[in-house]
Order: C-alpha cells, then sequence, then structure tokens
C-alpha cells in the first residue's frame, strides 16, 4: 500500500489533501473550500465542475499556490508545497501553464502579442533574442495566430483571438499540466468550439494533462478523463468522465447533467426545474449541504454530513441514499 | 495544420499598422487643438530655456545705464529695466531657473511617489497602512510655508529650491501611484503573472507599474507648472534665487512695482508666465484624453 502510493505519487502532477480555504469578510467567513482530496496525474485529466460559488475556481487557484490554504496539504510531483517560497515554486511553475477566464484582461495590455507569448520566456531567462523569438512564432503557429497578427495589440484581436493567445502563451514553458479556469466561459459557441478542440489537439499531440473548471459539463466531457462535481466546497461526486455521465450518482450531478440543454427533432426538451423542497431542518449547519434542495433527502441528511464513500461499481460519491 | 484552417472563422479585427496605432494616440492628442497648441508652447519653452546662452540677444545681467527703461525698440524687442538690462535675455534666462525647478522637482516627486506608491499600494496591509500615515503627516504640512523654512535653512542655492519644492508635493504622487497600482494589482494579468513564476519585483516592474502611468503622466504635467509657481512664489516674497539672477517671479515684482509708468516690465513676464501654465495644463487634458480609453477599447 505504501509503496503504492509512493509510485502513484511520482506519476501525480497535483495532489491536494484535505485542502481547505476560509475567506474571512466583514460578514463572517465563508469556506470556499471545504477538505478537498483531489489528485491529478498524468495524462488523466480532471475535470471540476459545479454552479457559481461552488469553490471551484478558488480549488484551481489554490491548486496553483495563488494563496496559501487555510488548512490542508498541497503536493507538485511529489513535493509539500503548501508553505513553499514563491522563489522556491518557480522552476516548479514552468511545468505548469494557467489560462483564465477572461481572455482580454488575462494579457499584458502593455506588450503586442507576441511579447505576451515571450514573457515566460524571459522570465524564465530561457532562450535568447531570436530562439525567443522564433520559439514564440513556433508557438503562435501552433495555436493558429497568424503572422500579420503577431505585432499588434491583445485588445486589436477577438475574444477566440485572445484566448489562442493566452493558451500559447501558458504552453511557451513546455508544461505538462494546464490549469484552464473557465477557459470558454466567455467565448461565443462557435469559437468555444473552436478552443475546445484546439485543447484536443494539444492534449493528444502535447500529451498534455488539463485541469479544467467549467460550469459546462458538455466541454469537460470532451477534455477530461476524470470529473469532480463541486457543491458549496466540497466534492459530491468523482468518477471517470463516462461513468459519471452514463450513472450519475449524487442528486446533484444529476440535476446538472439533466439541465443540459438538448436539441431533438421534437425540438428543444424543456428543462428540468430545480426541485428546490428538500428538507430544511432547525441544525441545517451539520448536515448535508444539498439536503435542502436535494429530493431524496431523509431525517438522516440533516443530522448527518455524508462524506465521500467508494462505491462499488466504482466512482466517489458524497451522499446517504445514493447507490 | 488542423487548427490554422479553423482560423478563418474567427471574426478578423481590423489590423492596424504599426504606424497607424501610434497615430491613434496622436489623434486622441490632437482631438482637442488647445492641447497641441500647449505642447507647441512647452516644447518652445524648453528649448528657449535650454538654448537661452544662444537664444538671447543680450547679457541678462549687463547694465547699460545709457538705456534705462526703454520700451519696446528693434535694439531691446522687449524694452529695458531700470538699469538698462534687456528685458527680452532676461526673461528668456528666467526660464532656466523655472524649468530647472520645475521639472526637477517633478522628478525628484515622481520617484519618492513611485516607489513608496507602488510599495504602499502592492503589499497592502501593514506597510500600506504606515506608508499612507507617513502621507498623511507630510500632506498636513503647509507646502509654501515649509518650502519657506527649508529654503532659509539651505541657503538660496538653486538646490535648496528644487528640494524646497518636491519636500511636500511628492506625498499627491505617492498617492496616485498607490490608487492606480491597487486598481491594476486586481488585474487578472497580475495572476497570469504569477502563474509564470514573476517574483514581485518582475512583476511590479514588468507589469503594474507601465500599466498604472496614465494617471500618473496626466499628473506630473499638471504638478511641473506647480512647481513653477511655488519657485515663482517663493522669489517674490525674496527667497527665491538671489538678484541679479533673473527669475520669472523676480521679475513679476519688479514689474508690478512700475506697472504705471511702465508697464511692459510687468507685462511680457506676467503673460509669458500665465502662457507657460495654461500650456502645461492643456498638455495635460491632452494626455487625459489619450489615457481615457474607455471611450474607445
Amino acid at each position: 500500500m505504501a509503496i503504492a502510493e509512493i509510485l502513484s505519487d511520482r506519476t501525480s502532477l497535483v495532489k491536494v489533501e484535505h485542502m481547505t480555504h476560509e475567506f474571512r469578510s466583514g460578514r463572517g467567513k465563508i469556506v470556499a473550500c471545504d477538505g478537498l482530496n483531489l489528485m491529478v496525474r498524468k495524462g488523466e485529466s480532471l475535470g471540476l465542475v459545479g454552479e457559481s460559488g461552488s469553490g471551484k475556481s478558488t480549488a484551481i487557484r489554490l491548486m496553483q499556490r495563488f494563496m496559501r490554504p487555510s488548512q490542508g496539504k498541497i503536493w507538485w510531483q511529489g513535493h509539500d508545497v503548501t508553505r513553499w517560497s514563491e522563489r522556491r515554486l518557480k522552476p516548479y511553475r514552468q511545468k505548469m501553464g494557467f489560462v483564465s477566464q477572461d481572455p482580454y484582461g488575462s494579457l499584458f495590455p502593455n506588450r503586442t502579442i507576441l511579447g505576451n507569448v515571450i514573457e515566460p520566456l524571459i522570465i524564465h531567462g530561457i532562450a535568447e533574442g531570436p530562439e525567443r523569438m522564433r520559439r514564440a512564432e513556433a508557438l503562435m503557429d501552433r495555436v493558429g495566430i497568424a503572422a500579420i497578427h503577431q505585432q499588434v495589440f491583445p485588445h486589436e484581436l477577438s475574444g477566440g483571438q485572445q484566448q489562442r493567445v493566452a493558451i500559447a502563451r501558458a504552453m511557451a514553458l513546455g508544461p505538462d499540466l494546464l490549469m484552464l479556469d473557465e477557459a470558454v466561459s466567455s467565448l461565443d459557441v462557435s469559437i468555444q468550439a473552436q478552443i475546445i478542440n484546439l485543447l484536443q489537439d494539444l492534449k493528444a499531440d502535447l500529451d498534455l494533462t488539463y485541469v479544467f473548471v467549467s460550469h459546462n459539463l458538455a466541454v469537460v466531457r470532451l477534455l477530461c478523463e476524470s470529473v469532480a462535481v463541486m457543491y458549496l466546497g466540497r466534492v459530491v461526486e468523482f468518477n471517470r468522465t463516462e461513468a459519471l455521465f452514463a450513472t450519475p450518482r449524487h442528486p446533484y450531478t444529476k440535476m446538472l447533467i439533466q439541465s443540459i440543454p438538448r436539441l431533438t427533432d421534437e425540438g428543444v426538451s424543456a428543462l428540468p426545474e430545480d426541485p428546490g423542497r428538500g428538507l430544511i431542518g432547525e441544525n441545517s449547519g451539520t448536515g448535508c449541504a444539498y439536503a435542502a434542495r436535494c429530493p431524496l433527502a431523509v431525517e438522516r441528511c440533516l443530522a448527518e454530513a455524508p462524506g465521500l464513500r467508494q462505491l462499488p461499481s466504482g466512482g466517489e460519491v458524497a451522499c446517504h441514499q445514493a447507490k | 495544420m488542423a487548427t490554422s484552417s479553423r482560423v478563418e472563422n474567427d471574426s478578423a479585427p481590423n489590423i492596424l499598422p504599426t504606424a497607424k496605432r501610434r497615430s491613434r494616440a496622436w489623434r486622441r492628442f490632437t482631438k482637442n487643438k488647445l492641447s497641441l497648441i500647449g505642447a507647441v508652447f512647452v516644447v518652445i519653452v524648453v528649448l528657449t530655456a535650454i538654448f537661452a546662452r544662444e537664444v538671447a540677444p543680450y547679457n541678462p545681467l549687463q547694465a547699460n545705464f545709457l538705456e534705462t527703461y526703454q520700451g519696446p525698440t528693434w535694439q531691446h524687442l522687449l524694452g529695458t529695466d531700470s538699469l538698462g538690462r534687456d528685458m527680452l535675455s532676461r526673461i528668456i534666462y528666467s526660464l532656466r531657473n523655472a524649468c530647472i525647478v520645475g521639472f526637477g522637482a517633478e522628478i525628484v516627486e515622481l520617484t519618492i511617489g513611485l516607489m513608496l506608491g507602488a510599495t504602499a499600494g502592492y503589499l497592502g496591509g501593514f506597510a500600506d497602512t504606515i506608508l499612507m500615515r507617513v502621507v498623511d503627516v507630510v500632506y498636513g504640512f503647509p507646502t509654501f510655508l515649509f518650502a519657506i523654512i527649508l529654503v532659509v535653512m539651505m541657503g538660496h542655492t538653486i538646490l535648496a529650491i528644487l528640494v524646497a519644492v518636491s519636500a511636500t508635493s511628492w506625498v499627491g504622487m505617492a498617492r496616485i501611484v498607490r490608487s492606480q497600482v491597487m486598481q491594476v494589482r486586481q488585474s487578472p494579468y497580475i495572476e497570469s503573472a504569477r502563474a509564470m513564476g514573476a517574483s514581485t519585483w518582475q512583476t511590479v516592474i514588468r507589469y503594474v507599474l507601465p500599466n498604472s502611468m496614465g494617471p500618473v503622466l496626466v499628473a506630473v504635467t499638471f504638478g511641473i507648472p506647480a512647481n513653477m509657481m511655488i519657485e515663482a512664489a517663493l522669489s517674490v516674497v525674496g527667497l527665491g534665487i538671489q538678484p541679479p539672477t533673473p527669475d520669472l517671479g523676480e521679475l513679476i515684482l519688479v514689474g508690478q512695482s512700475a506697472v504705471l509708468s511702465y508697464s511692459y516690465l510687468l507685462i511680457w513676464p506676467a503673460l509669458l508666465f500665465a502662457l507657460t501654465l495654461l500650456s502645461f495644463s492643456f498638455v495635460g487634458d491632452g494626455l487625459r484624453n489619450v489615457f481615457d480609453t474607455k471611450s474607445d477599447r
């Protein structure tokens, strides 16, 4: 067991243990992430899905150590980096690219497109003058930005092109892992498809692994081998992508999957409304967070918070009622 | 490659050649014609100050007792003063002090303001609290009174005046830089910089400060004339550059004492001073138009 764990650590790019993060504000504290346990292995992309406020963006930021978790540990390639200084993290950041939700805002407005892609090479002191240019141009070519667009500034490009540039920049240091935070959410649907195709191509060609945060299950399904469904800071269901879509166990996952709009021959199927008629107990702080919306809720759900448990059919689910 | 064939679907943005893009800033600047006129005037003033020796027709200190209080003539375009010194030459040389103090003090203010403002704004928290309390304290000093005290203590040299003028006026700059940096720090691209492993120093120097510069530059163009004003005012109360070195404040002071009989002694230096200050304001307005990108992205 111990040896197996060490071996699995070696292939794990990022691992988090009991990761908890609280934001303190004037009105009290908000628990954005509550005891997350996740592992990203090489070649096994992870999708994080959930509604707004479920803590998925916080989770991906913690995984990149943009902030320190209130509790728990973060491992990169087998190293516990929870308390590491930025200086120590720097070489490891080469292996980890980040693409944010806002393509325009994430590009340096004072640099040209080419300048943006060269920037990580400068920060890490990799390659020199003409070699840098060559590498950046190769990346641009790879993501499909034409040469005439390379000398312009980010605001002169369309959203889709901006996101291509952001992806090229994230890949400039040759990472194994790309962290994508809602990377296609702000784009038009047709452009989304282009970016997803690009990401699929890159994944296959360069052996990349993704951590993909999204509220869009369909996108995650296309890009990730496994999916973690988050609800109010906790993982409520974790499974391989095919299994999760074929047989969702948690009532929240079921609801999410049902709420994907479908176009059929009969027209657009009506979306199920969130029942929202669960049980609301007096001590709702202790029980399952989803109980208030859950159609399956029983008394036990109010008294006792379900932990993630292994199902015989594979996958993990945090629900007393799920089988 | 498979990906490049799909690119054509992206809506093509209007790509401008570099030269045209530069001219967009220029077009915004010149949208207000006064900004252009102001800029031209400022450039003339600065060049005149630098090349005062070449431009001035006479030695500004050379008295000529045969030609006192001459009105404008072909020999002396702006006339002569009570000692027969050429007014045009004196005004030209007086621009030197105005420019040295105006620009020099602004450089000092900018340096201090950038360092303190960026530190406070980027680090936030405790460092911010301490630095901003220091700024609050200095803000409470009466600028002019403090300048007078400093000049009295340090002597009437140009260096003392420069220090006196910049001693308290950096606080405004520090506040502007801080608020800009606090705003830019929130931008998604700062997070991108962290993701690629940029150190705090690299982040501030490469991304935060360059993207905070707009309002700072506007503040600089308003700060320079403010410094010139203090410098001239020090002269008026007799604490500026010592005569006989010409100085705009001193020229105006002398001019107004003779305004009833020899009004040109007041009119020319006062007019030039007013126009210089006004030009800087117009340039500042123009720059504001350039950096106010909200109107078109």
